[in-house]
């Protein structure tokens, strides 16, 4: 009562019930739910930031909460609308396998040229381990950021030109049984 | 952030990221808990006060707290019940607005606490049904109101003045920040009295003159000792008419305010009077201007709160005095028109005119009654008998909401003088303390380093009494931050120390 944007414009609803796998009920659930902690209405880098260390409290999750915020700021206006926080969370939960791969080939290809380098994988990996803190015991011969690029690149650049294009990436990945399994984890979860 | 809870699906979107690289397989999932389909009755415990309700009823609204996962985190296992330590009252009525919709407000309950409550379940006020919404906006409007009001006098206690034009202002203003400020406030007061007393008794009759019959009133018997007294009196008022006037912040503002008014009115006479010579033809106005001498009495409310209240009551109540007046104003003409034209054809009657009957409606409705007017026809008196019931009705409608008013003022400024009391009893309570434990803290962590160093070098130590595990949590906590940061002992944990205190005190 009385707050102006607690329901979604119809608009809106329109366009993210049709590209996305929400129903209008959920949209506005989540619409409201969004509101809660952020009132103005957007999200910013910095309370993304808090919200990652509340939930990985062990180590460092900044550098991939950053990396991650770029995949979600889709207009790269520095912070995160309604909308594209709607779109990456069907993708990411609701999307086909195809979806869900692209979207990760989207994060980890930082400079948006369509290939993922070496040093981008590793800049993704050495987040990840940051994020882990001192808490998973890595095998020895893996427990280092490059070896581990080395393993993936090794399984999935087909040509060998020393980076994985969107193509390789995906067949890569399919090709994996274990992570089509890990994929559809959180299916109907959400 | 609220509900943590609510972001985890946002969290498992870096999962999708992990799983192309990840080295080992992932877990599987948490299996959910039950079916969508399945019931079941929850059990919740407030303070020892069972509720007990659907799980459906709870997931009505899933924004809450009670509505969301978030009430996992009051789960008790061994009872395998959710444990509030709130207030069970008040849990009842938002119990029924998951099981109604509606939420109600009980007027029996104080306005924070409850709003306390919605706050901690995460229930938003604005969704109060139509039937209790007006209630609990009163409610809330008046509290904020009184909150505002005792802020703004807790306000500005702790600026220390400057200049000295500024710490004239404070002494001025407040007698008891220094014994000068008191002594000046005494001083005055007095001779405001003086100066009063003076006056009056000027026109007491003293007897006559020696050599004289005429039995002539003090103030021309002893001329010239009054005139010494009023001229000394004028003096005093006049001095601190002009220091305030060169201490206040803003002198335009203070020449126009009440108080200045009335320390003017009152030293002027004497000037003007200075200026006037013995002249018959101005001495009237003379003694207009001795009677402005008795407004120095008003200079007393300076120095009494009750007459200020007094003062303020009447301002804030000018619109039902103003309906006081205007209501006897009509009554007058009313009534003094009838009983001139009732007791007109009296022979040598009083009422010789309208005017002239005001006085004895005046006096008949006030129910004084003089008897210098009387009415002779059975009309008139007739119109007398209702014009004194009327009155009677008519000054008594005004009064208790003045009454009121004034109560409620003086409360007010009790309450404020007495929170003020407090603080200050607080404050210095705070200081004592403060002071003994900073240096309590210090010895103890030097006690403790001595230890270690004894430990160290293998000498045997007799067991102390253990500390609480507070405190050897807190050095420990300490010693990890000094070998952190590696910076000076001493200065950081007397700032700590502080710091600590400050902290507990809030508490």
């Amino acid at each position: 009562m009385g707050k102006k944007n607690s329901k979604l414009e119809p608009s809106l609803v329109k366009e993210l019930t049709a590209k996305t796998y929400f129903t209008e009920k959920e949209l506005q659930q989540w619409h409201k739910g969004f509101l809660k902690d952020c009132p103005n209405g957007t999200l910013n880098e910095e309370e993304f930031q808090k919200i990652y260390k509340q939930f990985f409290p062990f180590g460092d999750p900044s550098k991939f909460a950053s990396f991650v915020f770029k995949v979600f700021d889709e207009n790269k206006d520095g912070t995160i609308e309604f909308r594209e926080f709607i779109y990456a969370l069907s993708v990411t939960s609701r999307g086909s396998l195809e979806e869900k791969l692209e979207w990760a080939f989207r994060l980890y290809d930082l400079d948006q040229d369509g290939y993922i380098t070496r040093d981008e994988m590793i800049s993704i990996v050495t987040a990840i381990y940051e994020m882990v803190g001192n808490m998973v015991k890595l095998p020895e011969e893996e427990n280092t950021p490059e070896k581990r690029v080395d393993r993936i690149f090794a399984l999935m650049d087909k040509n060998g030109d020393g980076r994985l294009s969107m193509e390789e990436f995906q067949e890569g990945s399919k090709s994996d049984p274990s992570i089509v399994q890990a994929l559809s984890l959180y299916d109907g979860l959400v | 952030m609220a509900a943590v809870a609510a972001w985890l699906p946002f969290a498992r979107a870096a999962a999708i990221g992990w799983v192309p690289i990840a080295a080992n397989p992932m877990p599987a999932p948490p299996l959910q808990e039950r079916q969508k389909g399945e019931d079941e009755k929850l059990g919740i415990n407030v303070s020892g006060r069972r509720f007990e309700t659907w799980r459906n009823t709870l997931e009505k609204y899933p924004d809450t707290l009670l509505g969301s996962p978030e009430r996992d985190f009051f789960y008790d296992d061994e009872t395998k019940e959710y444990f509030f330590d709130r207030d069970p009252d008040i849990f009842r009525h938002i119990l029924n607005f998951y099981r109604t919709g509606k939420l109600h407000y009980p007027k029996s309950e104080c306005i924070s606490a409850y709003d306390e409550e919605l706050a901690f379940f995460g229930i938003m006020p604005d969704i109060i049904g139509d039937c209790c919404y007006e209630d609990y906006k009163d409610r809330k409007r008046e509290n904020a109101e009184r909150l505002m009001d005792d802020q703004v006098s807790e306000a500005g206690d702790t600026v220390q003045p400057m200049t000295l034009r500024e710490k004239m202002w404070r002494a001025f203003e407040d007698p008891h920040t220094s014994t000068l400020a008191l002594v000046f406030y005494y001083v005055t007061g007095f001779f405001i009295a003086v100066s009063v007393m003076a006056n009056v008794v000027e026109t007491v009759p003293c007897g006559p003159k020696p050599g004289k019959t005429e039995n002539l009133p003090c103030g021309e018997r002893y001329a010239l000792a009054f005139f010494c007294l009023d001229t000394a009196c004028v003096m005093i008022f006049t001095a601190e008419y002009l220091l305030r006037l060169f201490a206040a912040p803003n002198r335009c503002l203070f020449m126009r305010s009440v108080m200045s008014i009335i320390d003017v009115v009152a030293i002027l006479p004497y000037y003007i009077g200075l200026g006037i010579t013995d002249n018959d033809d101005v001495s009237g106005a003379f003694v207009t201007l001795r009677v402005f001498r008795v407004f120095r009495i008003f200079k007393f409310s300076r120095h009494s709160q009750g007459l200020r209240i007094l003062g303020y009551t009447l301002k804030s109540c000018a619109s039902e005095l103003g309906f006081l007046l205007f209501s006897l104003t009509m009554a007058i003409i009313i009534f003094a028109t009838v009983m001139f034209y009732a007791e007109k054809n009296v022979a040598s009657t009083k009422f010789t005119s309208i005017p002239a009957a005001f006085w004895y409606t005046i006096v008949t409705m006030t129910t004084l009654g003089y008897g210098d007017m009387v009415p002779d026809t059975w009309a008139g008196k007739i119109v007398g008998g209702i014009c004194s019931l009327s009155g009677v009705l008519v000054i008594a409608l005004p009064v208790p909401v003045i009454v009121s008013n004034f109560s409620r003022i003086y409360h007010q400024n009790q309450r404020a003088d007495k929170r003020k009391a407090q603080k200050q009893a607080r404050l210095a309570r705070i200081r004592i303390a403060k002071n003994a434990s900073g240096a309590h803290f210090i010895n103890k962590k030097k006690k403790e380093q001595d230890r270690e160093d004894k430990i160290k070098q293998g000498i045997d130590i007799e067991e102390e009494p253990k500390d609480s595990r507070f405190e050897s949590q807190h050095h420990h906590l300490l010693r990890c931050l000094e070998n952190t940061t590696g910076r000076d002992r001493h200065a950081r944990y007397i700032k700590v120390g502080e710091n600590m205190f400050n902290f507990a005190c809030l508490l």
